[in-house]
């Protein structure tokens, strides 16, 4: 049985000489993207078909006066420390970059970021910096899973508006406009909205949905777990492992009980409370990672609702 | 989707956040040429001062001229910039400076009011009367309400909001006040009252204390630099706070006014009632409400139109078109000043990249002499003088077969923009008084000038051919002697800096003054007037004259007695109607010669914006209707020459183009079975058959479903039905089915095979319509439908 990516791969691709001229038709306009940018505007592509490869190849081909950082919209967990920490670090190895031949401006540089600071702190070390110290910022896939949430798009946006931020951000879904007031969109993002279909096919972004349509196969399902895994933290994966190695040492049981798990994972200094435990669950929950069933003795345990092999493989495939 | 292998997905894609390259300018020292002519841009005091062969960098590509566009953006944007910022300010500033000063007057009255209590408490006291308590009681009542300022500030508009609450805070700052601004983010539910305490303290002390009590602000305000200041709390967008903890952080800061001196700045967008509709009446009852009102959004909008668009020199222009379309945008649209802001410097940077000449409207913005301009434009490269010889403003017009150089007739014509503009500027400053009188708004007149000027009809006397500027100048006819006065001597002020033009209006003035005096002497000598026909105001020109020599005593009873036959309909004077047409007249050139569209004139391409199309393209991501459109026209925007151009479904087309084609059938719900088999058909006819095999062959659970396509009504119910009636399949379930169906004998595997591209199609085309939103796949339960979006 093949997968449904492994026959698309062997399907000789349609239009891929005009997909590739309409791209290549873009180029034009990337010095004219770039002076946008630097007149303070934050670019929004949209229109059909994946805009990740034109994204990244404009930051290659015109974006090298500053730090370029990528944020994948289309996974389906962003962490906004993570990506404000990011910015934050991009922009202050490059002002130690600036200082390295200038003993005066060397003095100024004080304060690394770091990531046991708060958001806040990040981010008004960010909105410090000057127009002169400027960081590009690519958001694949802005109104995707990932960062679809009121307090992300908040975030981002107090990013966007920071005035060494220069923002370059892709949408595919139609009702995206729906994401922003107009002082987000109007005063802080400030787009400038671009029609750029590329018909490019949404490989990527469309790896964390279901596939509804084909055939349930527990090949898919393995990828599909083993690509979720990934996106998450070290921590949650560990947590993860703990139950996969229960149900593959106890393949009779019906599941772990949730104080099991608990105990297990903080004797491994995982979690130090039921509650962080129960949020690495939810999110187990939320891409169909575990789920719940009543024990032999009633009471409810965690299970991960893949076959034996099939957890082995996907044990195999993430943690080596 | 494609699950896919995982070698095809470097780890990068995988990431949330990584850092795609580093500044590669600096770390290969590899410097561009924007830098190099950057750099040339930063030295143009030098240039400037004489050294004009220098200045342009003798190149073959224009684009290397971007560094100097850029440069000559921020300089016409900064400009622009200022002047609205200015404006603003000085718009907001009354109310500004009126809240500073009742949070001066309120702390001062505050402090005597405490002073006062206090006094009373101690001699209370000392003579033991037992009233303490009694005392003591009203004065905490009194002190625990919160002098608070509603601020009005008329409309629903987010982002002007801040702009005004930007301003405020800056002023509040300058005049010794703690400021903390708070907005709904603060005031969630979930966060209960220590999300605001938290950005309070963290405004005010820099700090979040792992506590939020507010005994660390009043230690902090006991501190010797702050002691005595107030604090002006801000809440920015009050309706949408939520009113729980708005009402629990009220009462807060209540019990704590006599130990910080706190004023509340609310935000209010709505109406007086919202806040009453909004706190429950005990945290009402804490604060001491006070008013202030903004200027609403429409007049500030006429006060930025009136100085950027009108009256100041930008060297930077719209075209009457553009300036209609971001008027139209903003009443019907999006009504808020900020856009309007964004969408002029959207047409300014627009400008400035498209036209390779638009750094010379920097150089018109600084230079103070036609002859520096010329010498400039003499000393651009061939190329871009060839560039303005194709301008279609000047494109085989007479002027460049003249003997000479094009560079020269560009810096007189650019030059002349100078004085065109303050030209444009008087003439509708002399319409505007007219329409004073008429009652016409600003906005409405400015767009009737625009709507003309971009029509484009030439003036005319007939009746047919009435513009809304020809009615309005054939207000003259109509006018009464008292208006015409007052509008011939506003234009006299108008027009000071122009000699010509102010001698012409003073000479009509003075006619009609002496002819209206010759008049008034006539009337009292009981000489005959010259009745014609004319309107009755038209007679309180002479009432003037009339009342004066009433005051003197020299004006006969009969004369008394005419005047008031002379207010009936229908009487006139023959000075006042010259006077009228004299007017008119000059009215009339003043119009033709002047008042034309900014992309009338030669060279205006340089600095004339007019494209709308591209501006709202820019301004409006009309996400809908566009990406349906590129799903449905996919072979004109990929200029294929495989697909069918007259509409026709072929296999040839991009296969979610073909899936969205086939989807449009139905109505919400999409059958995936009936969608799949037409997908199929189209795809290859072929298999059709096959399809059908499988079908049979497909477990029993799967078949025997009502398959009633292009019904939507039915296959709603269906639907509906089924889902009622199967139970939900859990991913354990599917498990043990996928175990029982290696044991069931499988469909002939030529035939699974044969389908499968087809079905990998169809599931990537359906995939990439959820994603796009055109299509939402089913819940558990119900997996044998999808629902459409209808656009």
């Amino acid at each position: 049985m093949h997968s449904v990516g492994e026959v698309l791969e062997k399907l000789p691709p349609k239009h891929q000489k005009e997909q590739a001229a309409l791209v290549a038709s873009y180029k034009a306009s990337y010095e004219k993207w770039h002076f946008q940018l630097r007149s303070g505007f934050g670019l929004l592509m949209y229109g059909f078909g994946s805009k990740k490869a034109l994204l990244e190849d404009f930051a290659t081909a015109v974006l090298v006066d500053g730090p370029v950082v990528v944020v994948n919209g289309y996974l389906p967990v962003v962490r906004m420390k993570n990506v404000v920490f990011t910015i934050a670090s991009a922009l202050w190895e490059e002002n130690c970059a600036q200082a390295s031949g200038s003993a005066k401006r060397r003095k100024s540089i004080t304060g690394q970021p770091l990531l046991t600071q708060t958001l806040e702190d990040l981010l008004t070390f960010i909105q410090g910096k000057s127009e002169s110290d400027c960081v590009y910022v690519i958001v694949h896939n802005i109104d995707g899973p990932g960062v679809r949430d009121d307090d992300i798009q908040r975030t981002l946006a107090l990013v966007a508006a920071c005035p060494c931020v220069r923002f370059v951000a892709s949408v595919d879904n139609v009702n995206a406009p729906l994401l922003w007031d107009k002082q987000m969109a109007n005063t802080q993002y400030n787009w400038w909205w671009h029609h750029t279909p590329t018909y490019d096919d949404y490989s990527v972004e469309g790896i964390y949905l279901p596939v509804h349509l084909a055939a349930g196969g527990s090949l898919e399902t393995i990828k599909s777990a083993s690509l979720v895994l990934r996106s998450l933290t070290p921590n949650a994966q560990s947590v993860f492992k703990a139950l996969a190695d229960f149900q593959l040492a106890h393949p009779e049981d019906k599941g772990l009980p949730l104080h099991q798990l608990y105990s297990s994972c903080r004797d491994q200094f995982l979690v130090s409370s039921e509650l962080t435990l129960r949020a690495h669950l939810t999110e187990f929950k939320d891409h169909e990672l575990v789920r719940w069933r009543r024990g032999h003795d009633g009471q409810d345990c965690l299970f991960i609702p893949l076959t034996v092999d099939a957890l082995s493989k996907l044990l195999q495939d993430v943690y080596q | 989707m494609d699950s896919g292998d995982d070698g095809d997905f470097d780890e990068n894609q995988l990431q949330a956040c990584f850092v795609l390259h580093r500044n590669r300018e600096k770390s290969t020292g590899k410097v561009c040429p924007r830098r190099k002519s950057a750099k040339k841009g930063k030295n143009s005091e030098s240039e400037k001062s004489g050294d004009v062969a220098g200045l342009y960098p003798i190149v073959e590509d224009p684009a290397s001229y971007g560094a100097l566009r850029l440069q000559a953006f921020k300089a016409v944007w900064g400009r622009i910039q200022k002047l609205i910022e200015d404006i603003v300010e000085g718009e907001n500033h009354e109310i500004f400076s009126a809240i500073q000063q009742w949070i001066c007057n309120r702390q001062f009255s505050d402090a005597q009011m405490t002073v006062y209590h206090t006094a009373r408490l101690l001699s209370n006291g000392v003579d033991g009367t037992g009233l303490e308590s009694s005392w003591a009681k009203p004065s905490a009542s009194c002190g625990k309400q919160l002098n608070t300022a509603l601020v009005f500030l008329g409309g629903v508009n987010p982002s002007d909001h801040r702009r005004t609450f930007d301003g405020l805070t800056g002023h509040l700052n300058v005049n010794k006040c703690h400021v903390a601004r708070l907005t709904s983010i603060d005031f969630l539910s979930k966060a209960g009252l220590g999300g605001p305490l938290r950005s309070l303290f963290r405004q005010l002390i820099h700090i979040i204390p792992e506590t939020t009590d507010m005994e660390i602000l009043a230690a902090w305000h006991r501190e010797v630099e702050n002691q005595g200041l107030p604090i002006a709390i801000v809440v920015e967008d009050c309706e949408s706070c939520d009113p729980k903890v708005l009402a629990e952080f009220f009462v807060l800061l209540s019990e704590w006014i006599r130990d910080l001196p706190i004023v509340l700045i609310l935000g209010m967008a709505t109406s007086d009632d919202a806040i009453r509709k909004l706190l429950p009446a005990s945290a009402l009852a804490r604060l001491h409400l006070w008013r202030f009102s903004l200027k609403a959004p429409q007049k500030l909008l006429e006060t930025i139109t009136r100085a950027v668009l009108i009256e100041s020199f930008c060297a930077f222009d719209l075209s009457p078109e553009v300036i209609l379309f971001l008027y139209g945008y903003f009443e019907s649209h999006d009504l808020t000043v900020t856009s309007i802001i964004r969408s002029l410097k959207i047409t300014c940077a627009e400008h400035f990249w498209r036209e390779p000449l638009s750094f010379l409207c920097g150089e018109l913005l600084v230079l103070n002499s036609k002859a520096d301009l010329e010498e400039k434009c003499s000393a651009l490269p061939d190329m871009f003088l060839h560039h303005a010889t194709q301008f279609s403003s000047v494109k085989g017009k007479l002027l460049l077969q003249e003997d000479e150089p094009v560079s020269k007739h560009m810096a007189a014509s650019l030059w002349d923009t100078r004085s065109h503009k303050k030209m444009w500027k008087m003439v509708f400053q002399c319409i505007s008084t007219l329409a004073k009188y008429g009652g016409i708004s600003f906005g409405d007149l400015f767009c009737g000038v625009l709507q003309w000027l971009a029509d484009s009809s030439p003036l005319s006397n007939s009746d047919q051919t009435l513009g809304p500027l020809e009615k309005l100048i054939s207000k003259f006819r109509d006018m009464s002697g008292t208006s015409l006065r007052s509008t011939l001597e506003e234009w006299r002020k108008i027009t000071l800096h122009e000699k010509e033009l102010n001698a012409e209006v003073s000479q009509i003035l003075t006619d009609f003054i002496s002819s209206s005096t010759v008049s008034e002497v006539n009337q009292a000598s009981n000489q005959p007037v010259n009745l014609r026909k004319s309107p009755s105001n038209e007679v309180e020109g002479v009432q003037v004259g009339v009342s004066q020599q009433i005051k003197h005593g020299v004006i006969s009873r009969s004369a008394l007695r005419r005047l008031g036959q002379q207010q009936c309909p229908g009487v006139s004077q023959t000075g006042l109607v010259s006077s009228n047409k004299k007017a008119e007249d000059l009215l009339r050139r003043l119009v033709r010669e002047h008042l034309k569209p900014a992309d009338s004139r030669p060279f205006h391409e340089i600095y004339c914006f007019r494209d709308v199309n591209s501006l709202k393209e820019a301004l409006i991501g009309d996400t809908r209707r566009r990406v349906h459109m590129d799903l449905l026209n996919s072979h004109n925007v990929l200029k294929c020459e495989c697909c069918p151009t007259d509409g026709e479904l072929s296999s040839s087309l991009h296969d979610t183009t073909l899936a969205y084609i086939l989807s449009q059938e139905y109505g919400d719900l999409v059958r995936i079975h009936n969608w799949y088999q037409s997908f199929a058909a189209i795809c290859d006819p072929k298999l059709q058959g096959s399809v059908k095999v499988q079908e049979e062959n497909s477990p029993p659970a799967r078949r025997g479903r009502p398959r009633k396509s292009f019904d939507l009504g039915s296959e709603e119910e269906g639907s509906a039905k089924q889902r009622r009636g199967r139970p939900r399949k859990s991913m354990d379930a599917a498990m043990e089915e996928e175990s029982e169906e290696k044991k069931r004998p499988r469909l002939s595997d030529a035939v699974a095979e044969e389908n499968a591209p087809i079905q990998a199609r169809f599931t990537r085309a359906a995939t990439e319509l959820q994603i796009v939103g055109l299509l939402q796949m089913p819940k558990k339960g119900n997996s044998d439908t999808v629902r459409r979006l209808c656009i």
